[in-house]
């Protein structure tokens, strides 16, 4: 704007323009001072912080793995056994964490759900293994997302805390923190029947038909053979099967005294037993493993009666055990009763360990002693069956249902596991 | 009786119970075939909502025979208000675009498993014997929860072809299957057929789902996918679009799936048979045993 052009008018304008210039760059000023004032003040409060925290030292986070199938076919299995572990670990962590190595540290759990795929098995394992950097991971509970994961944690030097059925052969870093259940539960139970109930000679065996399936199958028929019973067929079945009245079917025209339900599914447990009775079926069904119960009771009602299973070694023990997981959960679950060796072996194990580095967990892991269990102590076996003594050897009890509960009948003191012969070796398959 | 002929019976009447399940489920399936052209992937999920809300009914209102029937027909209402809005909402804006309506379809099926899971939980929810006992007849079980399914099912089977053979709705289908657009120069409004055609699957969906659970008493977020792939195998045998082959296929699958797991044993030998029966119809007559050209 010029005055020859526009007059004295312009003058005014390009005064007020000259003024709000000047208002402009003040506030300008006065921004850039606040600014660089609140910068200042926001890293002074990060090192006056800074300085507190460094003055009262946190405990470190250990963060430890888990794979279990949280959804899927076996998800029945995954709720007892990340309670228990949830429960130990937050016992721990109240009490202001653990001693381990010299250092103080909180448990933190992260969990991961397999879906009982091995495919998934192994994404959950390379999260927690490269991401998550564990230096111990609990489960998986299948066996064949544990074979999924098996080289991946081997190659890596990650302590494997498995709960499931297979593999037959363990792995330098593979410690199984649950009974042996192809043999731990049926062996008891078999040699209970043949003493106590002579009577129930003929038997027959199910299982699912997979790796993990066959292997409690064959371990449940060779139970059952070395307790002088008879075997009368393996029945094996697709994983997710709800319609077993055909296989019922063949089972009755074998007419047997009992059936025994090995690694059995807890919704494949409810129709198996319902169906059979309602098929006529009269005699003993026996599950290795009765749960959740709840579902069953729900599910069967009153075909449940009679039902026999191997479960948690009963007493006052277990009973204190149940009171807090109820508390807890607002529901008991018997699988819940032999998996606490997984948490108790595992903190016991960070209790002893020089460091955290594989040689020295896996050192610690292996001379952990007796590990305090519902029932008493366990101790590491398994050399003869799977070449490594990293079977957790736990106290069992046999449990028979009267009216809608389970009843406690017999305790009885782990021992190794035999031999493994397949069912082809035993000519049952 | 002897042993063998029990055993033979017995397998009869277990692949009886297995293919009026299949039929029912796989008859709403391949309708909506026949007329959309399109595999209605959340029909699954629809037989497991019927499943819960059994389950959900009878929990709030108590497990009688009552609260059953009752819990069916809202199953049946529900499910089949869900396929009316889904054809509205979701497929009709589609109309002829049929990649984008299997894409919606299989959204939508993700959709209402995840809804499931979230609602239910992934654990399973079961509720107790609604019927128990069975007959006994000389030696043969007849459960009286199967007998009362297979009854069902044979009833509202033949409603459903008198349905489509015999009113004026179900000539519109017929019609809509035949040719739609000779259909709809006919003055038949394809849009009215296919939403009634699509309440009338996802009702029927919604039935099975909650008449099996007097058989399974197990609701579980999976069991849609589980039936959904043997829908799939009735119908490539029967022939995909066709009522008829529908049955056709159901009874063929339900009867070879029974006595292979009586006679050959449960396991992995009896879940291929499906599959091996397939692959050998495909070869023979591709478009399945009743399917046109």
């Amino acid at each position: 704007l010029h005055k020859d052009d526009w007059g004295s008018d312009c003058e005014e304008v390009i005064k007020k323009q000259e003024r709000r210039k000047k208002k402009m760059e003040k506030k300008k000023l006065i921004m850039v001072v606040s600014s660089l004032g609140l910068i200042f003040a926001l890293f002074a409060i990060c090192l006056l912080t800074g300085y507190k925290v460094q003055a009262q030292p946190q405990p470190k986070t250990l963060k430890i793995g888990e794979i279990l199938p949280y959804t899927g076919p076996a998800s029945g299995w995954s709720a007892p056994i990340t309670r228990v572990v949830k429960l130990a670990f937050e016992k721990v962590n109240k009490a202001g964490g653990m001693k381990i190595a010299g250092e103080t540290y909180l448990l933190d759990l992260v969990s991961t759900d397999d879906e009982a795929s091995p495919e998934k098995a192994r994404a959950c394992a390379e999260r927690l293994i490269f991401r998550e950097k564990v230096p111990i991971i609990l489960g998986p509970t299948t066996t064949p997302s544990t074979l999924a994961i098996m080289p991946l944690a081997e190659a890596n030097k990650v302590i494997l805390c498995i709960s499931s059925t297979g593999p037959v052969k363990f792995t330098e870093c593979m410690f199984r923190l649950s009974p042996e259940w192809a043999t731990a539960q049926s062996m008891p139970f078999f040699t209970y029947i043949a003493k106590q109930r002579p009577t129930l000679k003929k038997w027959i065996v199910m299982s699912r038909d997979d790796e993990g399936g066959r292997t409690t199958a064959a371990g449940g028929a060779s139970s059952a053979l070395a307790s002088g019973l008879q075997v009368a067929s393996v029945e094996l079945f697709a994983q997710g099967t709800k319609d077993f009245a055909p296989t019922i079917t063949r089972i009755m025209a074998l007419k047997p005294d009992g059936i025994w339900m090995e690694a059995t599914p807890p919704e494949a447990q409810a129709f198996i037993t319902r169906q059979a009775r309602e098929m006529g079926f009269q005699g003993i069904i026996g599950s290795s493993t009765m749960e959740p119960s709840t579902l069953l009771k729900t599910v069967t009602n009153k075909d449940i009666e009679g039902m026999m299973t191997c479960g948690s070694a009963f007493g006052s023990e277990l009973d204190g055990y149940k009171a807090d997981y109820v508390a807890k959960f607002g529901e008991w679950n018997d699988l819940a009763g032999k998996m606490v060796i997984l948490p108790n072996a595992t903190l016991k194990a960070l209790g002893i360990t020089k460091s955290l580095k594989y040689e020295d967990l896996k050192y610690a892991f292996e001379n952990v002693g007796p590990i305090p269990v519902i029932g008493g102590l366990a101790k590491w076996g398994g050399a003869v069956r799977s070449s490594l003594n990293h079977q957790a050897l736990v106290p069992l009890g046999i449990y028979e249902c009267k009216d809608g509960k389970l009843v406690g009948i017999d305790n009885v003191v782990p021992s190794d596991p035999p031999p493994f012969r397949t069912l082809e070796e035993m000519k049952l398959k | 009786l002897p042993i063998e002929l029990v055993t033979l019976s017995q397998t009869f009447l277990n692949g009886l119970t297995l293919s009026v399940i299949y039929m029912l489920f796989a008859s709403g399936f391949t309708l909506i075939f026949g007329i959309m052209g399109l595999l209605n992937f959340p029909h699954g999920p629809i037989y497991a909502f019927g499943a819960y809300i059994v389950f959900y009914v009878m929990g709030w209102l108590g497990s009688s025979l009552n609260i059953y029937g009752l819990s069916i027909i809202l199953a049946i209402l529900f499910c089949g208000l869900v396929g009316v809005m889904m054809e509205r909402f979701f497929y009709r804006p589609f109309f002829g675009q049929l990649a984008q309506q299997v894409s919606v379809a299989l959204g939508l099926s993700l959709i209402f498993s995840g809804l499931t899971l979230v609602i239910a939980g992934p654990t399973e929810k079961g509720i107790p014997p609604i019927i128990s006992g069975s007959a006994n007849l000389g030696g043969i079980y007849l459960p009286y929860s199967r007998l009362i399914i297979i009854i069902l099912s044979v009833v509202i089977m033949i409603g459903l072809l008198l349905l489509i053979k015999r009113t004026k709705i179900g000539y519109f289908m017929r019609a809509v299957t035949e040719d739609s657009w000779a259909a709809q120069l006919e003055g038949i409004k394809l849009t009215r057929v296919t939403m009634f055609a699509l309440g009338l699957s996802c009702a029927l969906a919604g039935f099975v789902g909650a008449s099996v659970m007097t058989l399974f008493n197990l609701a579980t977020p999976y069991m849609g996918g589980e039936v959904l792939s043997i829908a799939l195998l009735v119908i490539m045998i029967g022939g995909l679009g066709s009522i008829p082959g529908a049955i056709l296929g159901s009874l063929i699958l339900g009867f070879m799936q029974s006595f292979s797991q009586t006679y050959l044993g449960g396991g992995a030998i009896a879940e291929l048979v499906g599959f091996i029966l397939v692959y050998i119809i495909l070869l023979v007559r591709p478009r399945g045993l009743m399917g046109h050209e």
